[in-house]
């Protein structure tokens, strides 16, 4: 399949979502740390608060980075300045749009590793994101795999070479993070609970009834939305496009935002 | 162990863990990944190493629980005072 690419203004409205689309947003922290001073303008005295108390400026421009640029996203889709967009939480943390202000079915769900940040955007489905830095050296990762993944999970973590286990492993991390973080409940819901099919139709599998929902259709894909990096979105529903979007380096010069590749998924 | 010798514990293993962080002084009452960045894998590096030092099981329902060097305490103490 050819890949279209598109530009447009942010200045200008963001281009229409449609029901049957989801996008994702690639961010550069280091591309966008000029913008910090804006973007705390837009942020919450809580969020302002949580930026303060970070101990390190790195992750504290991350953050607000990460914040400043989901309000701005969400704020273009939703026609309201970044400053009036109001987030609640539920109880296990994940940031929700706040139901009393904002009457629209939009869903988002935001992840960051080192100098990424990745934001899905949709409507009426839900939606988990995850994203790790390929050159992440996990430590004792057939430990972790051990305790934390299923034994199928396991077992192909441990019966692959030596050199090639650690991204066997971020490929199964990415997925199991995208789909508790869909879910919302993140840790709460055991990691061996559920297993996930790398090269099978049906992405995953649930092991307990407990935690998961069977009536919803799940569907998982993976992507590299930057080189070095690795990611992978959950969603439910029925079969729509999505589209991943980054800025070009234009933009710094021109405000132009680039779509980078737009894939047909078709579960 | 005292709650003063499992927030020692807890430090111990995030400094192990992220040894570019700085931890002294985490505020107690504070969630500790506003503090400091540890994201969900450092956070079962820390529910590993809980079991592997100390024995101590902490089931998933529970993980809630250790969001703060307060909760941590208040958690395992009854968990590890013979430890």
């Amino acid at each position: 399949m050819k890949i279209p690419r598109k530009k447009w203004n942010p200045k200008a409205p963001f281009p229409p979502l449609n029901a049957d689309e989801t996008y994702i947003f690639f961010i550069s922290v280091t591309e966008k740390e000029k913008d910090i001073d804006t973007f705390l303008t837009s942020m919450s005295h809580g969020e302002k608060e949580r930026a303060r108390k970070y101990r390190f400026k790195k992750d504290k421009n991350r953050y607000i980075v990460a914040r400043g640029m989901l309000r701005r996203i969400l704020g273009g889709f939703l026609c309201v300045s970044a400053s009036n967009i109001s987030f609640t939480y539920n109880h296990y943390g994940r940031p929700l749009l706040n139901p009393d202000i904002h009457k629209t079915p939009l869903e988002f769900n935001l992840s960051y590793s080192d100098d990424g940040i990745i934001i899905g955007i949709t409507f009426n489905r839900k939606i988990g994101v995850d994203i790790e830095t390929l050159d992440r050296d996990v430590k004792e990762l057939v430990t972790i795999s051990k305790n934390f993944f299923t034994e199928n999970e396991c077992n192909n973590i441990c019966n692959t070479p030596i050199k090639e286990q650690n991204l066997l492993f971020l490929k199964y991390w990415v997925r199991k993070e995208a789909y508790i973080k869909a879910v919302g409940k993140g840790l709460s819901i055991p990691l061996h609970s559920f297993e996930i099919l790398l090269n099978a139709e049906q992405p995953l599998k649930f092991l307990t009834s407990e935690h998961h929902d069977p009536q919803l259709d799940w569907n998982m894909i993976e992507f590299e939305p930057r080189k070095g990096f690795l990611s992978a979105i959950a969603f439910t529903g029925e079969e729509h496009s999505i589209s991943i979007f980054e800025e070009s380096t234009r933009l710094e010069q021109g405000s132009e935002y680039c779509l980078k590749y737009l894939k047909t998924c078709k579960p | 162990m005292t709650r003063e010798e499992i927030r020692q514990a807890v430090v111990d293993i995030i400094e192990e863990l992220a040894p570019d962080e700085d931890v002294s002084n985490l505020d107690n009452a504070v969630r500790i990944r506003e503090q400091i960045e540890l994201d969900s894998m450092d956070f079962l590096d820390i529910i590993m190493e809980l079991r592997k030092q100390y024995s101590v099981q902490v089931p998933e329902d529970d993980y809630p629980k250790l969001g703060t060097l307060d909760g941590c305490m208040d958690y395992l103490e009854p968990l590890m005072k013979d430890k």
